[in-house]
């Protein structure tokens, strides 16, 4: 009978879960798969850093991934980091082939002064809290004052803008965490402004996350500097349509009569020069960008006691990795990960990992399919190797053996408790929010 | 009658492996699907089959009359996709 390749899959995030989904359903030889994470649950940004309002994204979970988790070839090791106890080498010497999916863990800076004051923070950060992520559950989010400052208008920005304007009564049915619940409860914020240094026509949201705001009864939105700056751009004829579309219903958006007690404010030309406060954010000063439209915009400060820069992700070099620091990616030829000297044996890389921070959840299944394509080849005729079999069950003796580790049963534990709490609250779930009630919870139940 | 891909869409594209009438696009193997928001079906080419309904992990299609009130005008959108890229 055949041997089995073994694989081991860094990251279990949508990179990691695709191209789990690729070697299941097309290995034409036998394979066992260890799935790891550094968290002690799978999923990555579906279960972290999608918006706790699109609980039917988050449906890819039930349907796609947790299918392939219940597949016997398939282990899971939650609560590993790889790069710390054991590194890439390690595992290339403990499985046949081994992907990278680690996802992008740097943030694009504003390089402005105040942007490390508290009540400035990152979308990582920002969402990440929301969404319950053990590492971000524990800031100091306040939502005081009338004004949330966002900087960047992508689709983060707009989930982000959304939850700040959204009635709070309205999240009591997702899967939220809990003390975000508790403080978008409190909220005094009525009016939020997502300013972008560019125009209109480079506006990087998406047409769903731009019509979902059409959709808030008691919400208003405006244009600035002015609604010139979009009727220029939709008189273009060369105008892309994709393009077109969002800026006709955000102008009709902003044509709407104003009424609500809240404000949507997308600011276009305008540049973060400052974020303004001495022990927390008091404000923050904006300056026209380099396409002024029909005036100058001179130099603002806008009041508010919350700023959250979405200016989005890039990659960081890891350890026992290559880096090109120009694309902060791993380097790769078709999914395999080249070194110094060339082609590296045996290790691979797919998602934003390889591929940049880009693209939308379905993009990491295209990606895989490629990366696949080269490991499947490759395992071909990879023959059987005893040392490699020995680290392995090595590996996952020392894994097991350890109280921070779960494996499928213990998410399954997990995963069932949080679902629990959840239907107490009417919710999808409630989360476990901190790495040490995970793994107890994880524990417990199996 | 046709299907209408709305905004749930995540570009997972189970859709287009299942569809016998080949109607969905943009298809993962061109460039044009990187940068795409969502997956479209072209309304002069499916066959109503309801193939791609069960395909879908986030439930992002509805039969034409079926669609949800705030999604009504995905049907639009759907169909000019495909106009403009043939226009």
């Amino acid at each position: 009978m055949e041997h089995s390749r073994a694989i081991a899959i860094v990251g279990a995030g949508p990179a990691g879960a695709y191209a789990l989904q690729h070697v299941l359903d097309r290995a034409p030889f036998p394979v066992e798969i260890d799935l790891y994470d550094r968290q002690p649950v799978p999923w990555g940004l579906v279960r972290h850093g999608v918006a706790a309002d699109h609980q039917d994204k988050k449906r890819i979970i039930d349907r796609a991934f947790e299918p392939l988790m219940r597949d016997s070839r398939v282990r899971f090791l939650g609560g590993v980091e790889v790069g710390s106890a054991s590194g890439f080498d390690d595992l290339r010497a403990a499985y046949d082939a081994v992907i990278c999916a680690v996802g992008a863990d740097g943030d694009n800076r504003l390089h402005i002064p105040g942007e490390d004051l508290p009540g400035s923070w990152s979308s990582r950060e920002f969402v990440g809290w929301c969404n319950g992520d053990p590492r971000h559950a524990r800031h100091a989010v306040a939502l005081s004052g009338e004004r949330a400052v966002i900087i960047g208008n992508g689709n983060v920005a707009l989930d982000i803008a959304r939850l700040l304007l959204r009635p709070a009564s309205d999240l009591g049915t997702t899967d939220i965490a809990d003390h975000a619940l508790d403080v978008l409860a409190k909220s005094t914020i009525r009016e939020v402004v997502i300013a972008a240094r560019r125009g209109p026509r480079d506006a990087a949201f998406h047409n769903p996350e731009r019509e979902e705001f059409g959709l808030l009864e008691d919400l208003d939105v405006a244009v600035a500097p002015s609604i010139g700056a979009l009727e220029e751009a939709l008189g273009d004829p060369d105008l892309p349509g994709g393009t077109r579309r969002k800026l006709e219903t955000l102008h009709a958006l902003a044509l709407r009569p104003q009424r609500g007690t809240k404000r949507l404010i997308f600011r276009f030309f305008a540049a973060p020069a400052a974020i303004c406060g001495t022990e927390t954010v008091t404000g923050i000063r904006l300056a026209a960008s380099s396409e002024p439209l029909e005036s100058e915009l001179p130099e603002s400060e806008l009041p508010c006691d919350i700023v959250i820069r979405a200016t989005g992700y890039r990659g960081t070099p890891r350890p026992g990795l290559p880096f090109d620091p120009e694309t902060r990616v791993v380097p790769t030829q078709q999914g395999r990960v080249i070194g110094s000297s060339g082609v590296i044996s045996g290790l691979y890389a797919t998602g934003w990992a390889r591929r940049g921070c880009k693209g939308v959840i379905g993009s990491n299944r295209k990606c895989a399919g490629e990366v696949v394509n080269a490991i499947l080849d490759d395992l071909a005729g990879v023959s059987f190797s005893t040392e490699r079999a020995a680290q392995r069950a090595a590996f996952r003796r020392r894994f097991e053996a350890s109280d921070a580790v779960l494996d499928k049963a213990g998410w399954w534990a997990l995963d069932r408790a949080e679902r629990l709490r959840g239907l107490q609250r009417g919710s999808p779930r409630v989360k476990f929010t901190s790495a040490g009630q995970m793994v107890q919870a994880g524990r417990i139940g199996r | 009658m046709t299907y209408v891909i709305a905004a749930p869409c995540v570009a997972d594209y189970s859709c287009v492996e299942i569809c016998p009438a080949d109607c969905i696009g943009p298809h993962p193997s061109s460039p044009e699907f990187d940068t795409a928001e969502q997956l479209y079906i072209d309304p002069a080419r499916c066959i109503s089959c309801g193939a791609c309904v069960g395909a879908c992990p986030v439930d992002a299609i509805f039969r034409h009359d079926e669609l949800p009130q705030r999604w009504r005008h995905y049907a639009e959108v759907n169909r000019q996709h495909f106009a403009a890229v043939s226009g």
